[in-house]
């Protein structure tokens, strides 16, 4: 087991550095830079800007430097000093840009796999075991709802009704007096209060779509021999099914863990700015589009980074229930 | 000797939208204390869920519809009925591995997969003897893997299926079955899906067993030889019935039904005439939603009685003592055929 760790970890090394080149070669790529439309914007607006001072800036961002050297100083900087550089549109270094949205976004995301799994496995559990019945039917005629119906829309219905009926926006992570508060218990037991929207919009479809899986997955390892082979033993059926199938049939659902990580960042853009959430999925898709370039280099390198890293989280876990994976190479 | 189990008239039907295939269709079997009986026929005879609605452990939908299993516990006290305890119930859990064990026919599927052998060992040693503990089930579970015959077991105890061989395998399943001593051992087709080398040695292990711990042995196979190695009384089936029963001895020396002739001259003998071709069975086994009108065995038969045997149903007929077959070859009287 450990031997199988070390070696995947061995692998992400090669891997990680192919992916930060192609990041930064992504961000760079399409012509013009942050700097050259603002300075558009500036003349536009009638302003006069002096050559020597847009050689200041471009001094003091790196753009004068050719492509590898500012490559290789971004890289640099964060390895030694966890500097992610400078966003221009903010005009702050990156971290702190991310920082806090980066953690509230975490919270909601693992509120919301915790949901998802609390609610969709013991529902598609018992759909399989009761394939066919009334039970059955209805979750199916809801998940499919669940996975159809777009997440913003559900967002934009859940907010009319909240604020049409009972008067709440529901809008926001916090209330009018948290917003730019200090951390404090009163502004985590607001959050706590406001959290369930996001995390049960974000989670409908998830929830839907697991229910669908395990209750497959389970029908399929519901017919195998060795599932007789326990009830020809004299084990009761409930225990049964979680000692056999539900242990195999989870597997798939333990190989997407993982993609939970990346999802963190990328998370849920359109429900984070029809909510009005502080998460990070809006700040990506700004960064993207005025081409603030170490933000944005810098937030696809953690989403690729995440990815890989998740993908890890998840194979571990997986060769842990799964002795079929753990011994398949030695 | 006094008997053990006793199949009366058994009716096991699956309800489908196709319509009812009545994959055992009044099928009477009994087995006495230490004998071993031996079901053979084609796939699709019904001879697995003829052993499965024992335990009631057959797939869905099948539902016992009629008839009894009487079960005797004690061999002078009073039989329970296997057919009318609930599938989910206590009752017939007790049963369940401790009474009655089964071998199924494929080890590795029929393992988990994810379960070392020791643990799924234990865990029949621990549903029946309450407070047994872990150490105790891990003793016992070692000295089972031993009297099989499991090579190293103290090393293979922690190991799963698929880092064992096949013969193996079979061997950690028959350790498992046989944890709680059943007193009546079902093996269906147990070596089938092994090495032709392996398949005497599981079928010595079998009876060597089976003579130690004093149990009766209920073998499904399709090989005829298997058969003449272990039982003592043949049953042969088609289509969900029963066409003939008896001793080895009486079925393999005189035959009467013309399926169970048909087997017999379907297998290649030793000093068989070089010339002589095997001779197969003609056409294939009926679909099971449209089962002939009179016997079921008519359109492929050689013997068919024309205005007989494809209108009615035929009776069993005593051949000797203990021997019947099902056909009309030995009940009707020429004046009938018309």
């Amino acid at each position: 087991m450990l031997g199988y760790i070390a070696r995947r970890l061995l692998q992400l090394i090669p891997l990680l550095i192919m992916i930060s080149f192609l990041s930064f070669l992504i961000i760079d790529l399409p012509p013009g830079d942050y700097l050259s439309t603002h300075i558009v914007q500036l003349q536009q607006s009638g302003g006069d800007i002096a050559e020597e001072q847009i050689a200041r800036l471009k001094a003091r961002y790196g753009l004068d430097r050719p492509f590898h050297q500012r490559y290789f100083l971004w890289i640099w900087r964060i390895v030694s000093q966890g500097d992610f550089g400078r966003s221009f549109q903010w005009n702050a270094p990156v971290a702190e840009v991310m920082g806090e949205r980066l953690a509230l976004t975490m919270v909601i995301s693992i509120c919301t796999m915790i949901f998802v799994w609390v609610v969709a496995v013991p529902i598609g559990v018992f759909s399989a075991t009761r394939q066919y019945s009334v039970f059955d039917y209805v979750f199916t005629f809801f998940g499919f709802l669940g996975l159809a119906v777009p997440n913003f829309l559900l967002a934009l219905v859940l907010m009319y009704i909240s604020y049409a009926h009972f008067g709440v926006s529901i809008t926001g992570l916090f209330s009018q007096e948290y917003v730019d508060a200090a951390w404090s218990l009163g502004r985590v037991i607001n959050m706590m209060q406001r959290i369930w929207v996001p995390v049960v919009v974000v989670g409908t479809a998830g929830t839907a779509g697991i229910i669908r899986v395990m209750r497959g997955c389970l029908l399929d390892e519901l017919r195998k021999q060795y599932v007789v082979t326990a009830r020809a033993k004299g084990l009761t059926e409930s225990r049964l099914l979680f000692k056999y199938p539900v242990r195999i049939a989870i597997n798939p659902l333990i190989s997407t863990v993982g993609w939970l990580l990346p999802g963190i960042v990328s998370g849920e853009a359109i429900v984070s700015i029809v909510l009005n959430l502080p998460t990070t999925g809006p700040i990506l898709l700004r960064a993207l589009q005025v081409q603030d370039m170490y933000l944005a280099a810098s937030f696809v390198l953690l989403l690729s980074v995440l990815t890989v890293i998740g993908t890890l989280i998840s194979d571990i876990l997986l060769a842990y229930v799964d002795p079929r994976i753990r011994y398949e190479r030695g | 000797m006094a008997k053990l189990l006793e199949i009366k008239d058994l009716r096991t039907y699956f309800h489908v939208d196709e319509g009812t295939v009545k994959a055992v269709d009044g099928v009477s079997i009994s087995i006495d204390r230490q004998q071993t009986v031996g079901i053979v026929g084609e796939s699709g005879c019904g001879k697995t869920i003829t052993a499965q609605s024992i335990l009631q452990i057959m797939p869905h939908p099948g539902r016992i519809e009629g008839g009894q299993i009487l079960y005797y516990p004690d061999p002078d006290g009073e039989p329970v009925d296997l057919a009318a305890l609930s599938p989910r119930g206590r009752k017939l859990r007790a049963m369940r591995g401790n009474e009655i064990a089964f071998i199924f026919q494929e080890p590795m599927s029929a393992l988990s997969p994810i379960h070392t052998i020791g643990n799924q060992i234990m865990e029949a040693l621990m549903i029946h003897n309450d407070g047994m503990s872990q150490s105790e089930a891990r003793q016992k579970a070692l000295a089972m893997l031993e009297s099989v015959g499991m090579p190293n077991p103290e090393q293979r105890i922690d190991e799963y299926t698929f880092q064992l061989s096949g013969g193996m395998r079979q061997r950690a399943m028959i350790a498992m079955s046989l944890a709680c001593s059943p007193k009546l051992l079902i093996a269906d087709e147990p070596t089938t899906a092994i090495d032709v080398t392996l398949q005497a040695q599981i079928l010595e292990l079998l009876k060597r067993l089976k003579d130690e711990q004093g149990m009766s042995v209920l073998i499904i196979t399709h090989d005829l030889a298997v058969v003449a190695e272990m039982a003592d009384e043949v049953v042969v089936m088609y289509l969900g019935k029963v066409v003939e029963r008896g001793s080895v001895k009486d079925v393999y020396k005189n035959p009467s039904h013309p399926y169970t002739r048909a087997l017999l001259d379907s297998i290649p003998r030793v000093g068989q005439e070089r010339r002589k071709f095997l001779t197969a069975i003609k056409g294939t086994v009926p679909d099971p939603y449209s089962i002939p009108k009179g016997c079921e065995f008519q359109p492929r038969c050689e013997h068919a009685m024309e205005g007989l045997c494809e209108v009615r149903k035929p009776e069993y007929a005593e051949i000797s003592p203990g021997h019947i077959a099902r056909c009309f070859l030995y009940t009707h009287n020429e004046s009938e055929v018309g």
